[in-house]
């Protein structure tokens, strides 16, 4: 036998074992694709409260009730004004925090056809930190466009980077076609800041 | 020991020689090794999907563009030393780009997502200050000149967008490639977001040239 | 006998429920405040503070703090001298006096306060603007008068801390608060807790 290199083992061997380990990785990603990822945690998911304007809904953190939903094409917020090509649909709504201090950061529209309009670009949630058995008046503002509002739910959650394992609030707005009309006829909404207490707010 | 017939042993595995292994095999060893940093890189560029499967058309001024997540329009370019109520910095101008914006994806996006669909074809300031060949625009709303820094979906803005550039370097003539996205998750932190650029469509456009004077040097 | 390996399987499971715990240490158990130095009102409570300095070494901090007393606020400083606060409906705001001995080389900017009332809530002491007042945050030093930062450096123009003094947190509560004991930390793990007298 001539064949002084041939120490390690032979190249059948090497083969079948890039194979085995080839085969093995593509068992394994398929699994990975198969198997519930990181996002798709059942458990994570948040728990959803539903309810309509006026009712007061449980979050655990706090108690949230939506007092009144307006619109506008217009609104005006830090001294600018805001035009929206669709709708601005402004909802006033008062969190009285439970055991702690809290807050609720987190809004989001979603019509019936899925479409969701977040605390993105010119949308604004105006809401403060207030204390137990305090209640906050805070405003959410979005706008949309004007198809959307016959369909249009609002959720509220504590935490807007995060709503996983938290309890969320979803209220039906009740709005009709015939709000869209009002809407676009409505003056210019100047946003008011949050406003701690029982006071119900002032009639602008 | 080392040229003893292997059926020899008792112990059947053999100890792994990689450099044995190359020198026994030197082109089989070759090809794995072109054959794994082939694979490396395909995977890390993307994958095996063509990035741009139609090429991108040109388009006139005013054509209604679809560019996943967005629909829009660019009609007009003028330079400028206004945009809105920001005004340029002495020694630079604007060069703004009129057109429309709607997003037809049914989640909200932010801007940075917008300005990934454009990419002009000159150098402009960052809005850091520092000069870049894809500067990300200031995009602003018409009606009322605020800043869009996101967009909801169905909903069509008139917007302008405006990239800083030095007022000796307005161009003539600006082309612009609109570039659509696909929503997939990210490799690196499986976060659901618009990548793979594909141009999907090219236009021309006549800017304007600037005023004579900058309006506040008349001040 | 194989099956004296059964009996291996109720520990094997704990030892790997031992072994994911690990994220209750990573992630959770050094956010807890669970190291409470506990006191009553109108005694000095020694609390041995750990802090982080800017090399992220632990580092402690020895202070005493008295709890002299939670009494109705009545006026806030304002930019231009004491306003009177203004009731506003549904709501207390509470001014929480503390006596504090610290070395003034000890960095104490930054403090938390709470009030936890009868009914076991905890009202936060923060920024807020309530009705016409804006009532500052809580803050644990003499104004003009602040130790050094976290790094060590001085504050500019602020004159050596003393090494006792006395400072006022506000906590708004709602109207039904009856204060039980204030809560007072800077970092997690440690806080103080000091009961109200008579309670």
């Amino acid at each position: 036998m001539t064949a002084p290199a041939r120490t390690g083992p032979g190249l059948g061997h090497v083969l079948g074992t890039a194979l085995v380990c080839l085969a093995l990785l593509a068992v394994g990603s398929w699994l990975q694709g198969w198997l519930p990822g990181g996002d798709d945690d059942p458990a994570a998911d948040p728990h959803v409260r539903r309810g309509a304007v006026g009712d007061a809904i449980d979050l655990r953190t706090s108690t949230v009730t939506v007092d009144r939903v307006q619109g506008t094409t217009r609104v005006e917020q830090y001294g600018a004004e805001l035009v929206s090509p669709g709708l601005w649909v402004v909802v006033s709504y008062t969190v009285v925090p439970t055991e702690e201090n809290a807050s609720i950061t987190f809004a989001e529209l979603e019509d019936a056809r899925g479409r969701t309009w977040g605390l993105v670009g010119r949308n604004a949630n105006s809401c403060a930190e207030s204390p137990p058995g305090l209640p906050v008046h805070c405003t959410a503002l979005l706008e949309v466009p004007a198809d959307a509002l016959p369909t249009l739910r609002l959720r509220l959650a504590r935490l807007s980077r995060d709503v996983r394992f938290d309890a969320v609030a979803e209220v039906d707005l009740g709005l009709g076609a015939e709000d869209a009309e009002a809407f676009a006829a409505a003056p210019t909404f100047a946003v008011p800041a949050p406003v701690l207490g029982d006071g119900t707010e002032e009639e602008s | 020991m080392a040229n003893g017939p292997r059926l020899d042993r008792v112990p059947t595995r053999e100890p792994f020689a990689p450099g044995a292994l190359v020198r026994a095999h030197p082109w089989a060893s070759g090809g794995a090794l072109v054959l794994v940093v082939v694979l490396a890189v395909v995977t890390l560029t993307g994958g095996w999907s063509r990035s741009a499967p139609e090429g991108a058309a040109q388009v006139a001024p005013g054509t209604e563009v679809d560019a996943a997540p967005f629909s829009l329009r660019l009609d007009e370019a003028s330079a400028r030393f206004a945009l809105g109520v920001e005004e340029a910095e002495p020694g630079r101008a604007f060069v703004v780009v009129e057109g429309a914006v709607e997003l037809t994806s049914p989640t909200s996006v932010t801007a940075t997502t917008l300005a990934g669909a454009l990419r002009a074809d000159l150098t402009a300031y960052d809005q850091a200050g520092s000069p870049s060949d894809d500067p990300a625009p200031v995009v602003r709303v018409v009606p009322d000149g605020s800043t869009l820094l996101g967009l909801g979906p169905g909903l069509r803005y008139d917007v302008e967008i405006g990239y800083v550039v030095d007022e000796a370097s307005v161009p003539e003539r600006l082309s612009v490639t609109v570039l659509g996205h696909t929503l997939r998750r990210s490799a690196l932190d499986g976060e659901l977001r618009w990548f793979d650029a594909t141009p999907v469509a090219r236009l021309t456009l006549d800017v304007a040239p600037l005023p004579p004077t900058r309006p506040t040097e008349d001040l | 006998m194989r099956r004296r390996w059964l009996l291996v399987l109720p520990v094997a499971l704990v030892l790997a429920l031992l072994a994911t715990a690990s994220r209750l240490q990573v992630f959770w158990w050094p956010e807890q405040q669970h190291d409470v130095t506990t006191g009553r009102q109108g005694e000095p409570v020694e609390v041995s503070d750990r802090w982080e300095d800017a090399d992220g070494d632990e580092r402690r901090r020895e202070l005493s703090v008295t709890l002299l007393e939670v009494v109705s606020a009545t006026q806030v400083e304002g930019f231009s001298g004491p306003e009177t606060l203004e009731p506003v409906a549904g709501s207390a705001v509470w001014e929480v006096r503390l006596r504090l001995d610290a070395d003034p080389d000890v960095p104490l900017s930054g403090c938390r306060l709470s009030i936890v009332d009868t009914d076991d809530r905890e009202a936060t002491a923060m920024s807020a603007q309530l009705g016409e007042t804006l009532l500052p945050g809580p803050a644990c030093e003499p104004e003009d008068r602040a130790g050094p930062r976290y790094d060590g450096t001085p504050v500019e123009g602020a004159l050596p801390r003393p090494p006792s003094y006395d400072v006022s947190v506000l906590v708004v509560t709602d109207d039904e608060a009856v204060p039980d004991r204030v809560r007072l930390w800077w970092e997690a793990p440690d806080v103080t807790e000091i009961r109200l007298a008579g309670r």
